[in-house]
């Protein structure tokens, strides 16, 4: 369990909760509108769009190792009138990528 | 069903604003990927379908929308219509719901039309029709068919992944 995950409500634990679970269960094409691009210029970062009055906005990517099989959670964020807070979450999330897809030892499975 | 995921939120279950939550978005999603699988199981269109419920383009692509909550019991009724299949309303403990979300996966989604559905062929009349000698190639086709279709549902069943977490985002 992450500090950020512990600091949310049970309304938004329970929406991030419930979108993760569909996700490990079927494939995401499966699942309409759950993850859109991110950001213009990033196609490798994918937005978590859950619904409730605060807009969270995990960011993740698909693989980087395995596409088919594994999502890897890379930032927690949240979106506001279009823009994202932090306002560089997107780009940090490109760099955790990017050190995710070098070095496997970054991530481990995501334990709730 | 997937165990662990049944004793976490067995769990996180005991806060009430944490299951209602947590089952009013998994109806929104089953819903919405519902539709969507049961639309494209039939090969139309966002178009076609909503020329079949009166609704515009637009409005089934909403229905589609795995946040879209409005959605109205005359509507779901105009899609159990289009699409051939009965819709089931019915109020269910969280034990009992907690067994349906930790068992979701691609294979619950589509459903047989009526047309289609095993239960119905009157098998005393397809018995007689394909057992002719000459409709033995037919009874081999219906066969390879079924068992091409049962396939599948399997194959698509098995489609799960795996969460991974960056650990800069468990430090954060």
């Amino acid at each position: 369990m992450t500090p950020w995950y512990e600091g949310l409500d049970y309304v938004s634990q329970a929406l991030l909760d419930q979108a993760l679970d569909r996700l490990e269960q079927v494939d995401a094409d499966a699942l309409p509108a759950l993850l859109a691009g991110a950001k213009k210029g990033y196609p490798h970062i994918r937005k978590l769009q859950l619904g409730g009055k605060v807009r969270l906005r995990p960011l993740l990517c698909t693989g980087p190792h395995d596409k088919r099989e594994e999502l890897t959670f890379l930032m927690p964020a949240f979106e506001r009138n279009g823009k994202f807070d932090p306002t560089d979450a997107v780009q940090q999330a490109d760099k955790r990528r990017e050190e995710v897809e070098s070095d496997e030892a970054k991530r481990i499975p995501y334990e709730r | 069903m997937n165990a662990k995921m049944h004793e976490r939120l067995r769990r996180l279950f005991r806060d009430q604003s944490y299951r209602r939550t947590y089952m009013e978005s998994f109806l929104n999603t089953a819903i919405a990927a519902q539709i969507k699988a049961l639309r494209e199981a039939r090969g139309l269109s966002q178009k076609d379908l909503g020329s079949r419920i009166n609704t515009s383009q637009p409005g089934i692509s909403a229905l589609e929308n795995v946040n879209y909550s409005r959605w109205s019991l005359s509507t779901l009724r105009k899609l159990a219509e289009a699409f051939d299949v009965a819709l089931v309303v019915k109020f269910v403990s969280f034990g009992e719901a907690l067994d349906e979300v930790t068992a979701f996966d691609s294979s619950r989604l589509n459903k047989l039309s009526f047309e289609e559905d095993s239960v119905f062929v009157d098998d005393e009349q397809e018995t007689e029709s394909l057992s002719s000698p000459a409709n033995v190639t037919q009874l081999s086709e219906f066969v390879a068919q079924r068992s091409v279709r049962q396939s599948a549902l399997v194959a698509s069943s098995s489609q799960t992944k795996t969460i991974l977490v960056s650990r800069e985002v468990l430090h954060g």
